[in-house]
């Protein structure tokens, strides 16, 4: 199933960063985002803007903040740092740093009671170590590094991922703090109940399932409500929710694999906190006492304390760590990023895509071009249908891809060789083409009947969620993806390898540019040009400073969907000296400016008109940006960047709409997967409404004139629409059904089949629904009211809480919104009841 | 010698090996299976190969599995999977637990099937502590320290007493150590590690090294280029560094673990040696 926003069906993913939350209100640098709040604030105070000011008296209240608006319990968390101990190579918003970790675990230890643990993945190594140049003893420099900077931050737990234990274990260092086991790690002085920790390794995502076959009583210790427990878990986001299911834990941190974006969600009464790759922002949890005392899920504990998770990110704003600083400054020129001896290139395909088809001869080249230094794989990008792996061209796509990853595992070497073939012989057997080019055809044969190819494409399928892999070609250059200004060209790829390889680089590099053209020359706080573009000697020249623009950010700290950070890459990239601050949309200063400035859809980036003075400003982001006629200011137009939050509709926490079209296929099917994940969700359910997406005809409409409705596939779909009216007004209870029972012969004629299937009269929903009488006109046309208000349209449209259009573009998407949703409507459930 | 494994299931296939040659010691007798295809054009000369082999040592037990079978084609793969061959072949031919196999230029069966078989009915001499040979040592003391030097033996020491000391004196004074090393690589067809080591004293670093066992890559007598290269890594090592990894000669990571193993062990050693 494919599921899109209109605004986004076009987009391929640029960035891998997280959409993390705004600042939370008891943050200790609560003007932190972007990293440039201090600096925001100093070059706005002789200008005395309106935006300064409010940016400053709301620094002034979040920094002391009262009493009672402190935690029980502050942890703080990371894991899959992979020794990144300088921030992130990110030209823009460079995060991260262990530095910049110890001064904000400093400024939380003075807050109040505080627990820090780690996920592992510390050690320097593995294939998600993208700092590691392959030069073993920096990698152990960055490894032992690592430690000591730990152990100096004040760790309370770490579990251990392989590479931290063969460090351990061979170079025989010593652990960043006491190590966690199934034997827990008790700490007794944090909170009233004395704090549990366990750790789980990546060894045991064969004894968790284990754990949840045994009965409570034989894990009683796991189940205690004495306990305040924390479960460090290594085995991926869905060996959390085993764990999580398993052990009724109060608190997992999920590290090893990722393959979602959630930064924290529950399972049962669990909380589960997501980690940050590289640690680039710090997972904080709050313990907080719950709202009221509630059964758990175990069925019988009584859950004390409610947990929120969210990340700070490690901003420039955040002062290193002097300690921490001292310790990196002798071993900076080592760590600082090098050129790495090998690269690993996924290239990601479908066989049939053509823009597949056209990139492969450059690719090769390139491939054989860096042999011995760069290292391509071939991956496949699929999608999930009814369950099962399925291909966007169809069924014989799916098929050569299964052969091509056999040869792919078999025969790496002729995997080029295999494309060209398929290329020139599209409609050829495999058979003819492992005889062609010398592949052994009973190994092929073997391997297809074996099923062999099946869990090679899950795991692609697997991969490229994680690597956020949402069209095709598409490159991943040692662990990221290209970025998307980048053309799958063989100049431009071999621009971005040879940036990357270390000296002495191959002799094809001497004539590779630089750079093409401006874009790719970025660096806060500078314009970049291009200087001889696209030529042997190109340079990025950064001797222009960017011109400092003051700017506010307006958002919504309930927001389930996030892409303020995806926005604020996008913004930056035009307009690197942009400085904002953060307001939310409760506070009476952002309902001010929302009324000021008529917006409409959050986030929302209001600058400083000044921006206009910057170089290229009318042919980049002034394409973006409009002008408020009586302020002056510079909003970003909604639309085009895709700010989702509807600005004017009030939060309604625990209610989901859905509104589709039931004759498209994927209306139909993202219907059916929410009434079935509301079905499964039980009482943790949204309160899920489904409409079926009706709009105004207004072609050739006299003034005057009656209104006409009008659906995606006809009016046939609008009678489809009236029917179901007619059906919630005869008989309520079996609506649902019918919805259900009327997809399976979506688009038929014959709509009266399953009706009789429901025992549903259809002479008497004909009645109501062929000359509809003024209350069911009154409300199909409410239906095409409430999408007009939503400016949005197509198969699928999702409205979480009444306020946030939310793009899903798959089955789990859809889910972990309904899941969010949930939680949320449960809370207001608890809190209404208090 | 060629191998199909990696060290994850080193301690696997060496155990089950190891108990196969205690087997072939008093039967000769250990399993050969061979993974094939008629559609395979090698198939036929391999097939001639392991039947001349069979005929000549008769005690091999020779199972042929025909892989366009669908049976068959299952029994290559749990083979694989279970051993975790890193590089599956076209032909494979199984040795006890050693792995051979061929693919495109490459001709491991060829090349190596009827040595890996002599070696593992124990025909080669690989294995074993050779006694030291003293004119040997001599000349080697001699090469390092000068010819006035005098090498007198002070004993042993180490893991099964595998290290042999030699106190080396020239011009009247101690001035090195000449320590003569076994190690013992549990692969029973890899040649086992032995080699003179010549310390210079009191720092106690490294000056040179002799191999007594030739050094071997995929059972064939290194190159002088290469061995000299290997050799060199350990050229000013110190007690204290030892523990810093050496470049495995390429296909042959056991010798070059058990040369490292075996200096870090000897230098170790003789710390304590010269404090006395």
């Amino acid at each position: 199933m494919s599921m899109s926003h209109p605004m986004e069906s076009c987009a391929k993913s640029s960035t891998r960063k997280l959409a993390a939350r705004r600042a939370p209100p008891f943050s200790p640098f609560p003007l932190r985002e972007g990293g440039r709040g201090g600096r925001f604030a100093r070059r706005l105070l002789p200008a005395i803007s309106i935006l300064a000011l409010m940016f400053l008296s709301f620094r002034a209240a979040a920094a002391d903040p009262a009493p009672q608006d402190k935690p029980l319990l502050t942890i703080l968390y990371t894991a899959e740092a992979h020794a990144a101990l300088l921030p992130c190579d990110c030209p823009l918003q460079p995060l991260g740093g262990v530095a910049r970790r110890a001064g904000l675990i400093e400024r939380y230890r003075k807050r109040g009671p505080l627990i820090v643990v780690d996920g592992g993945g510390w050690a320097a190594g593995g294939i998600y170590d993208e700092a590691s140049d392959g030069d073993s003893r920096r990698d152990d420099l960055r490894s032992e590094l690592m430690l000591k900077a730990m152990q100096t931050m004040g760790y309370d737990a770490v579990v251990m991922s392989p590479q931290d234990l063969a460090l351990h274990t061979t170079n025989g260092t010593g652990t960043p703090a006491m190590a966690a086991t199934a034997m827990p790690i008790v700490i007794k002085d944090k909170l009233d109940l004395p704090i549990r920790i366990f750790g789980w390794d990546d060894l045991s995502a064969t004894v968790i399932p284990q754990l949840a076959k045994q009965q409570p009583g034989d894990f009683s210790a796991l189940h205690s409500d004495k306990f305040f427990d924390i479960h460090l878990s290594r085995v991926g986001e869905d060996g959390a929710e085993d764990l999580a299911a398993a052990t009724h834990g109060d608190l997992i941190v999920s590290a090893g694999r990722k393959t979602t974006q959630r930064i924290g969600w529950k399972v049962g009464e669990t909380a589960i906190a997501n980690f940050d790759y590289e640690a680039q922002r710090l997972g904080v949890v709050e313990v907080w006492p719950a709202s009221t005392n509630e059964k758990g899920a175990a069925g019988g504990s009584l859950r004390k304390f409610e947990l929120r998770v969210r990340f700070e990110p490690l901003g420039a704003d955040i002062p290193d760590d002097p300690k921490i600083a001292e310790l990196l400054k002798p071993h900076l020129d080592m760590l600082r990023k090098k050129g790495k001896e090998k690269i690993a290139v996924e290239f990601w395909t479908m066989p049939e895509c053509p823009g597949c088809i056209e990139a492969r001869p450059d690719m090769q080249r390139v491939a054989q071009e860096l042999s011995g230094r760069v290292e391509f794989t071939l991956h496949f990008k699929l999608h999930r249908e009814n369950g099962k792996l399925a291909s966007l061209h169809g069924e014989r796509e799916l098929q050569e891809a299964r052969v091509q990853s056999i040869v792919r595992k078999y025969y790496p070497e002729k995997m080029w060789d295999w494309l060209a073939w398929r290329e020139a012989n599209r409609n050829a057997g495999w058979e003819e083409g492992a005889q062609k080019l010398g592949l052994l055809s009973a190994r092929i044969r073997g391997a297809l009947n074996a099923g062999e190819a099946e869990p090679l494409l899950e795991a692609d399928y697997e991969l490229a969620s994680r690597r956020r892999v949402d069209g095709t070609p598409a490159l991943i250059v040692a662990n990221r993806p290209l970025d998307a200004t980048e053309e799958i060209k063989r100049l431009p790829v071999l621009r971005v390898l040879c940036a990357n390889l270390a000296a002495p680089q191959p002799a094809v590099c001497k004539d590779v540019p630089a750079c093409f053209f401006d874009a790719q020359c970025r660096k806060r706080g500078f314009i970049g040009a291009c200087k001889g573009a696209g030529n042997p000697g190109a340079v990025c020249d950064f001797s222009r400073p960017a011109v400092p623009i003051p700017a506010l950010l307006i958002d919504d700290k309930d927001n389930l969907y996030d892409r303020h950070e995806h926005i604020q890459e996008l913004l930056l990239a035009d307009l690197p000296g942009l400085e904002y601050g953060v307001i939310d949309i409760s506070g009476p200063e952002a309902r001010a400016w929302i009324e000021k400035l008529k917006l409409t859809h959050l986030p929302a980036f209001v600058l400083d008109p000044i921006a206009r003075t910057e170089i290229g400003y009318a042919d980049n982001a002034g394409k973006f940006l409009n002008e408020d006629a009586a302020s002056k200011k510079l909003i970003l137009d909604w639309f085009k960047v895709g700010a989702h939050r509807l600005a004017n509709r009030p939060r309604v926490k625990g209610r989901a709409d859905l509104i589709v079209s039931r004759f498209s296929k994927n209306g139909q099917e993202s219907l059916e997967a929410a009434l079935d994940y509301v079905k499964t969700l039980g009482p943790a359910a949204p309160e899920l409404v489904i409409h079926d997406a009706l709009y105004f005809n207004q072609e050739n409409r006299a003034a005057g004139s009656k209104i006409e409705l009008a659906a995606a596939n006809g009016l046939a779909e609008v009678e489809e629409a009236a029917r179901a009216v007619a059906v919630k007004q005869i008989a309520p209870e079996r609506y649902l059904d019918y919805l259900i029972e009327r997809g399976k012969a979506r688009g038929s004629s014959y709509w009266d089949v399953p009706l009789i299937a429901l025992r549903i009269d259809p002479a008497k929903v004909r009645e109501i629904a062929e000359k509809p009488s003024d209350a069911v006109w009154k409300e199909l046309c409410a239906e095409a009211e409430f999408l007009k208000s939503l400016e949005s349209g197509g198969d699928i449209t999702f409205l979480a809480e009444n306020c946030e259009v939310i793009p899903l573009r798959s089955r789990d998407d859809l889910r972990h919104t309904l899941e969010a949703i949930g939680r949320n409507r449960r809370q207001k459930a608890d809190g209404s009841k208090q | 010698m060629p191998h199909a494994f990696k060290w994850r299931t080193l301690a696997i296939a060496t155990a089950m090996v190891a108990a196969a040659v205690h087997a072939a010691a008093e039967e000769k007798s250990f399993p050969v299976v061979v993974y094939f295809s008629k559609d395979d054009p090698h198939w036929r000369g391999v097939e001639k190969l392991i039947d001349a082999v069979a005929a000549k040592h008769p005690s091999l037990n020779v199972t042929r599995i025909d892989i366009d079978t669908p049976n068959g084609y299952k029994l290559l793969h749990f083979y694989e999977e279970q051993y975790h061959v890193p590089e599956p072949g076209e032909l494979t031919v199984t040795v006890a637990s050693i792995g051979l196999i061929d693919k495109g230029e490459r001709r491991d069966i060829e090349r190596y099937f009827l040595p890996v078989v002599e070696r593992l009915l124990g025909l080669h001499e690989i294995k074993g502590k050779q006694p030291v040979d003293a004119a040997r040592l001599a000349a080697f003391a001699q090469e390092i320290f000068g010819k006035d030097a005098d090498a007198v033996a002070l004993g042993q020491g180490g893991v099964d007493k595998n290290l042999d000391f030699f106190r080396v004196r020239a011009g009247g004074k101690d001035v090195g150590w000449v320590v003569s090393a076994f190690q013992k690589i549990e692969c029973p067809i890899c040649i086992d590690a032995q080699f003179l080591i010549a310390v210079k004293s009191p720092k106690l670093t490294v000056l040179g090294m002799r191999p007594v066992r030739e050094l071997e890559r995929r059972g064939e007598k290194l190159d002088g280029d290469s061995a000299a290269k290997f050799l060199a890594q350990f050229k000013g090592r110190a007690v204290d560094d030892v523990r810093t990894g050496v470049d495995a000669i390429s296909g042959a990571t056991k010798t070059s673990h058990a040369y490292q193993t075996a200096v870090f062990e000897a230098l170790s050693q003789l710390k304590l040696l010269e404090k006395k």
